[in-house]
């Protein structure tokens, strides 16, 4: 579909706003806009017998952020441990996640994560595992910049194996930050227990000028 | 700061019965993305092989639209990563499969990745969404990604792109 070309005008760069109730104020002059040009590395990390990592001083200017995670911990079970998130500073605001997901012999689940000082993030195989198994995540974080909305992620993680001995999990997951504030650092961590070795965590912005 | 995501490959398929193979893949990127947009030939399972191998060195871990109800699915020691259930590579109507693999130069551990598929069900009444995650038991660098158990029509589209961390 194409739009009209009465919204188009000399410059690609569209605002289409839609007027319920009040007064809409048409601007004087044109508003800076700034379309979305790429995908680009911010940081990387690979940590290993630490529980956490922080991407710090995250530039402004992107559109939305994604977070691939590779990940397995020192746990010694058999299962998955939890990988966790929060923004900025730890303890402010409350956090939400919801998620759907599936765990071999267990069929579907779907609910609620019973914490609110963080993010459920992504799941990370033990150590314990048989077969050195590493889990997969990819996490988005639209607008993460705005200084006037809530904040809100997506992720998609999980576990496969080609043995039969290993334990196997999927989850989709989305959650909220109820707060206003820009994101400038994010803090991915474990609760109570350490990365493994071979973990590698990577920070992806998409827009902006790079 | 460069931008990372780039094209590495792409096939337009102009005649029905196509397969790809994609070989000597760039071993300078951080992860990759397959991208098939189009329709099969024949129904059926759907899959991917790594490397030209076919042995049981496979597993995925799913979860899916199965008429209308949630359902999931859990495979081990397959011949390819199956992106979707059986009959669902539908014919008539147009999939899309978004395949990351992740970490995909380490030779030291297995690969993982992500398999997102979207297809109309050829077998069964309403569409089929389904996600999965995968694991390929190598240690080998992926540097081959090719079809298996399927072709596809003309009109089809695959892409694989490169993405390349800081």
């Amino acid at each position: 579909m194409s739009l009209p070309a009465r919204l188009l005008g000399a410059n690609p760069s569209i605002q289409v706003s839609s007027l319920l109730s009040g007064s809409l104020s048409t601007p004087s002059a044109k508003q800076a806009y700034t379309p979305i040009t790429g995908y680009y590395s911010v940081a990387s990390a690979q940590p290993s017998g630490v529980s956490s990592v922080t991407f710090s001083n995250i530039p402004s200017f992107y559109s939305h952020l994604e977070i691939k995670i590779h990940t397995m911990s020192l746990g010694g079970s058999t299962g998955n441990d939890d990988v966790y998130m929060y923004f900025n500073t730890y303890g402010v605001g409350t956090y939400a996640t919801t998620y759907l997901g599936a765990n071999i012999g267990t069929d579907t689940e779907a609910g609620n994560i019973g914490i609110s000082d963080a993010l459920w993030a992504s799941y990370a195989y033990t150590n314990g595992n048989p077969n050195n198994r590493y889990s997969y995540a990819n996490i988005i974080i639209p607008n993460y910049s705005s200084t006037s909305q809530n904040k809100t992620m997506y992720t998609k993680s999980g576990t496969a194996s080609d043995s039969s001995t290993d334990n196997r999990r999927i989850r989709i997951a989305g959650g909220v930050w109820n707060q206003t504030s820009a994101i400038s650092s994010i803090t991915i961590f474990m609760g109570g227990v350490n990365f493994k070795g071979g973990t590698r965590i990577d920070l992806y912005a998409v827009g902006g000028e790079g | 700061m460069p931008q990372t995501y780039e094209p590495i490959t792409k096939l337009s398929v102009t005649s029905g019965g196509t397969t790809f193979n994609f070989t000597s893949i760039p071993q300078t990127y951080s992860d990759l993305r397959l991208v098939i947009a189009g329709y099969g030939t024949a129904t059926g399972f759907g899959g991917i092989i790594i490397n030209g191998s076919t042995s049981a060195i496979y597993g995925t871990q799913g979860i899916y639209n199965s008429s209308n109800s949630v359902s999931q699915n859990s495979y081990d020691g397959n011949s390819n990563i199956y992106f979707t259930a059986a009959g669902d590579f539908a014919t008539s109507y147009p999939n899309l499969i978004i395949m990351d693999f992740i970490n995909y130069t380490n030779t030291s551990y297995a690969k993982t990745g992500s398999v997102s598929f979207y297809g109309k069900r050829p077998s069964a009444s309403g569409n089929v969404i389904e996600e999965r995650v995968f694991c390929v038991n190598t240690t080998s660098a992926i540097s081959a990604i090719s079809h298996n158990t399927f072709t596809l029509a003309e009109g089809s589209e695959v892409s694989l792109w490169g993405i390349l961390r800081a």
